[in-house]
């Protein structure tokens, strides 16, 4: 495996994606600007006063949904064999070229995304300034809220870079789909052991209390909380980048 | 100075489908200095070869590798000195000046005047953008870009498809200029007839095999082309094709005469004979 890892070479295949998507980012840019002016001055013509949850769940929205779609279709190349073959054949490492995509679109995405936020944020509450005589709401990037949003689209994000790199076509509608099938067939899975399990367990109106004087959900609740969260940042989401690299290896025409 | 073996494929199996290989055990090793040309039937594998020389499909087994680099590993050493110019490729929404700006960087020894001086010579604007030019001057932008890149490994798949007379000409003369012991080029074509004094050794693919790989002399050395005028075959003819007033016939070369080699005529001798044509070369 070549684990080749130039600045410069990463610094320019970012470069040239943002530069080919440029007509792209800025039709991004005035959706953004144009969807959230719109939905600032309906909330603003709502007799009850601004709604402080406004840019949280519009912020989150947007954020949500610009970034599973970039994230899904960030090989968009792959679609074509001509353009997969260009692709695969730009003089970087798999490592580069991952490497600028992963950049692209987790920090670059959510430091950019903010900004563009930021900035619709104030055309809208300039166009509301305009026609009302007033701002309506004003965006605070540094958020709690915010930060949580992040967090989260991480592990959406390392869940996605697989599915963009596995499939060569609508690589974000077929993710999504995989994974409505995934959760469901483990749902069902988990549903059938345990009433296999336990259903001996409740014959006859039998029920289970536990003989601790102590709090033990909460305390399982936190213990469990504590663990999944290690397991998803620690070792889920690298290994689902991992995943990704060795996928992006292996791709062929 | 040793000219160095550039692709070396030994023992190559590869197939689309499981169980159907299209190459069982095919061998090919190709030197500096050498611009090899890639002829074969449709559907004879011609195209996948160039893929997997390139590192874009992976054998089932056997050792591929290009430029002493594990072909499939797309390594960026491999990739900085390939230039594979495919038959069907997909043009950026760029202007002709962004090509250098864009891609020059990925190749280290690319040289930006010799790709103007390249525009130049294949009359093509030097401004405008390439997705709403003609299908040819597209193809002309991509070679002036390729050869700009000073790879040491030139793959072209059927490169002069949709060329204009004069800039089939301005091809050959740019392709032959642009050879040296340090670099290969492999060109795919059915188009044998653009490819003369060109192309020289000759490859032909069938069946999944490297059935012929010789150069064009001993070729000359070893069968005879002639024109046979008349109605009927020449007898000794190892194949003769119909042309106006005769015969266009290749038979073994007893005689020591020295004649020009019709690539089309011989491809299609080499289809039809390929024991004939094995044991007289491998005597």
């Amino acid at each position: 495996m070549d684990m080749t890892f130039r600045t410069p070479i990463v610094k320019h295949l970012v470069f040239r994606d943002l530069y080919m998507n440029r007509k792209s980012i800025l039709i991004f840019f005035g959706v953004l600007v144009g969807l959230l002016s719109l939905f600032g001055s309906i909330a603003k013509m709502d007799q009850n006063g601004p709604n402080p949850d406004f840019h949280f769940m519009w912020y989150g929205t947007f954020f949500f949904i610009f970034g599973i779609f970039q994230t899904g279709g960030v090989y968009t190349e792959f679609a074509q064999p001509a353009t997969r073959q260009d692709y695969l054949l730009l003089p970087a490492s798999h490592l580069e070229k991952w490497v600028s995509r992963w950049f692209r679109t987790l920090p670059l995405y959510i430091l950019a995304f903010t900004l563009i936020y930021w900035v619709a944020s104030w055309i809208m509450n300039l166009i509301c300034l305009a026609a009302f005589g007033e701002f309506y709401l004003t965006f605070q990037p540094f958020h709690n809220e915010i930060f949580s949003f992040w967090k989260i689209f991480i592990v959406i994000h390392a869940v996605f870079s697989i599915g963009a790199i596995h499939y060569n076509k609508a690589a974000t509608m077929k993710t999504t789909l995989t994974l409505f099938i995934l959760l469901f067939a483990i749902s069902l899975i988990g549903g059938m052991t345990a009433w296999s399990l336990f259903q001996s367990m409740t014959e006859g109106g039998v029920i289970i209390k536990p003989a601790f004087s102590f709090k033990l959900s909460e305390h399982m609740n936190y213990l469990l909380g504590i663990t999944g969260k290690i397991i998803l940042w620690f070792g889920l989401v690298p290994l689902f980048w991992w995943i990704s690299y060795l996928k992006l290896n292996e791709k062929e025409v | 100075m040793t000219i160095e073996t550039l692709i070396q494929i030994d023992g190559l199996r590869f197939g689309y489908k499981k169980g159907k290989p299209l190459f069982s055990d095919l061998d090919l090793h190709l030197q500096g200095g050498q611009i090899y040309g890639l002829l074969g039937r449709n559907g004879a594998g011609k195209t996948t070869l160039l893929r997997i020389i390139a590192g874009l499909l992976n054998p089932w087994s056997g050792d591929v590798r290009t430029l002493g680099h594990h072909a499939f590993e797309r390594s960026a050493r491999m990739l900085e000195d390939i230039c594979f110019i495919p038959e069907e490729w997909a043009v950026p929404d760029l202007d002709i000046q962004d090509l250098p700006r864009i891609y020059a960087p990925f190749y280290p020894k690319f040289d930006t005047d010799l790709f103007w001086k390249l525009v130049a010579e294949f009359d093509l604007p030097s401004s405008g953008k390439l997705t709403g030019s003609s299908f040819g001057q597209k193809k002309k932008a991509i070679i002036s870009f390729g050869l700009a890149t000073k790879a040491r490994l030139l793959i072209l798949d059927e490169p002069t498809n949709g060329l204009d007379i004069p800039s089939k000409s301005r091809f050959r003369k740019i392709i032959s200029s642009s050879i040296h012991d340090e670099t290969c080029m492999l060109i795919s074509t059915h188009q044998v007839r653009d490819m003369v004094n060109l192309i020289d050794p000759l490859i032909i693919l069938d069946q999944g095999q490297i059935i012929f790989q010789q150069d064009l002399a001993t070729v000359a050395q070893k069968l005879r082309f002639h024109v046979h005028t008349g109605l009927q075959e020449p007898l000794d003819a190892w194949y003769a094709e119909r042309i106006p007033g005769g015969y266009m016939a290749v038979s073994e070369n007893t005689t020591n005469e020295d004649t020009d080699v019709d690539l089309e005529v011989l491809f299609n001798t080499i289809i039809q004979h390929p024991d004939r044509i094995q044991k007289l070369f491998n005597a």
